[in-house]
């Protein structure tokens, strides 16, 4: 009867907090599989989160090895820029360049919160960390929090993809609190201009050069953005393009959401930092979206022609829902009102920014 | 009775084991800190009780002040990184457009 005994030791072995956490990791599952948030990072997310709440450490170790190989070295989230970059189409940014003043200015939300985290007694490489929840880009996210070798990269990483899930829910309150119905109405021409294939093929090139000149010390996240973005432009290289955009960014995500699960542990993991955690993230999503809308408010004073002000809101990283929630609030209240471009504009403009925001956070401030 | 220099001297090396106090005090809170982060990577001599997850969080009013400057240097950084690449891309279009016109 030995085995019956190991058995009940492993049965011992089980503690609340496991339960917890396994709650945590079914949750996750669900929302990606019945409400299909990010089901590419919340399902590995999901069952890596049961995995590793074992007794004897579940699969803690062979986790761990992923860990180490493409969270720790930052190749992942790298890795992950690639298909991203190869996935977005600057166009609509490129026929309507103030656009990408929408995108810094809904940054303010990262800042915003750093401040906050640093009231609340986070250390400035934690706040730091915390509040790059608020780029609304998880890679990004990733990559600073462990370049400042955060203890909390585990709630950072779940706060920054639920939230990108969670948009269409986080953003239109946001926006209904700080614009009227008459701002909302505001309608926009669309005027394509034609893009030359140089501009497009020029264009990561030179963004590279600006943000590797600006901020050094994050250019290899612009640089593998810019990257994949160039295999989709150049047109030479079509199937690698397709590649990065589908087989790459999905195998990344898959190993990216495991790789993540030893730092949901529940000992790491469950703690009222987490919550903390949680709820700054949430206030760093609804502050870049009133940064956004505040900032086309301020600019619309020194416009002829005025941009609707929810397009700003859309300069967040959450490439396609943000300007989906953006246009839809638009539809909601004119149907004859349609901003899906130049919201994509503002949109992309965010992809952008927020990896600049990451870089100006790195460079700012110093590691321990 | 001491003389003026030798009070003065007994001042000013009171004066010096007072700073070198303080510099030992911030030394050991340095290390104490370093202890804390080396432990909270796993690196640490011993590893802290699971358990012993504690609530650090209270308000720190200078520390917000302080970052406060960071959000300043930020949000500027942004903006001119933005703005110099949408001076490029406006370049970009205007030099590639006209290209196109006279071909």
């Amino acid at each position: 009867m030995d085995w019956l005994d190991w058995l009940l030791e492993n049965i011992q072995g089980i503690t609340w907090q496991m339960a917890v956490m396994w709650v945590i990791g079914g949750v996750l599952i669900y929302l990606a599989i019945k409400k299909e948030m990010e089901p590419t990072l919340l399902l590995p997310m999901g069952l890596g989160a049961i995995l590793v709440n074992l007794p004897m450490d579940g699969a803690l170790k062979e986790l761990q090895i992923l860990y180490d190989a493409g969270i720790v070295t930052e190749l992942f989230p790298l890795l992950l820029f690639i298909g991203i970059g190869a996935m977005i189409d600057f166009g609509p940014l490129l026929s309507n360049p103030k656009m990408i003043l929408c995108g810094a200015a809904a940054q303010f939300g990262i800042f915003f919160t750093l401040s906050l985290a640093r009231l609340l007694g986070f250390t400035l490489q934690d706040a730091a960390s915390i509040a790059i929840i608020g780029a609304a880009d998880g890679p990004t996210s990733i990559f600073v929090a462990q370049h400042f070798k955060t203890q909390y990269i585990g709630a950072i990483i779940v706060a920054a993809y639920s939230y990108m899930a969670l948009v269409p829910i986080v953003q239109p309150p946001c926006i209904r609190l700080v614009t009227t119905k008459k701002e909302r109405l505001m309608k926009m021409e669309y005027n394509p201009a034609n893009i030359s294939r140089t501009t497009r093929i020029l264009f990561p090139i030179f963004v590279t050069f600006i943000a590797g000149i600006a901020a050094p010390k994050s250019v290899a996240l612009v640089g593998f953005l810019m990257f994949g973005n160039l295999l989709r432009e150049c047109l030479v290289l079509d199937s690698l393009s397709e590649t990065a955009q589908k087989v790459l960014a999905n195998l990344v995500s898959l190993l990216l959401g495991l790789s993540v699960a030893p730092v949901m542990v529940w000992s790491k993991f469950l703690n009222i930092n987490t919550i903390v955690i949680l709820a700054l993230g949430l206030v760093a999503f609804c502050f870049d979206t009133i940064g956004g809308v505040f900032f086309v408010k301020f600019l619309n004073l020194f416009l002829k022609k005025k941009i609707n002000p929810m397009v700003g809101a859309a300069g967040i990283s959450a490439f396609p829902m943000s300007s989906r929630v953006v246009h839809k609030m638009g539809l909601k209240e004119d149907p004859q009102n349609f901003l899906l471009m130049h919201a994509a504009g503002a949109n992309v403009a965010g992809q952008i920014a927020s990896v600049i925001a990451g870089g100006m956070i790195i460079s700012l401030i110093p590691t321990l | 009775m001491p003389t003026v220099e030798e009070q003065a001297l007994v001042a000013s090396e009171e004066m010096l084991l007072t700073e070198e106090q303080e510099l030992l005090d911030s030394l050991a809170e340095q290390v104490a800190e370093h202890d804390e982060y080396l432990r909270s990577i796993g690196m640490g001599e011993e590893e802290a009780d699971p358990s012993d997850a504690h609530v650090d969080i209270h308000i720190d009013g200078p520390a917000f002040v302080d970052s406060l400057g960071y959000m300043l240097k930020g949000m500027i950084g942004i903006f001119l990184v933005i703005a110099i690449i949408m001076a490029v891309i406006m370049i970009l279009n205007k030099v590639t457009g006209k290209e196109k016109k006279e071909a």
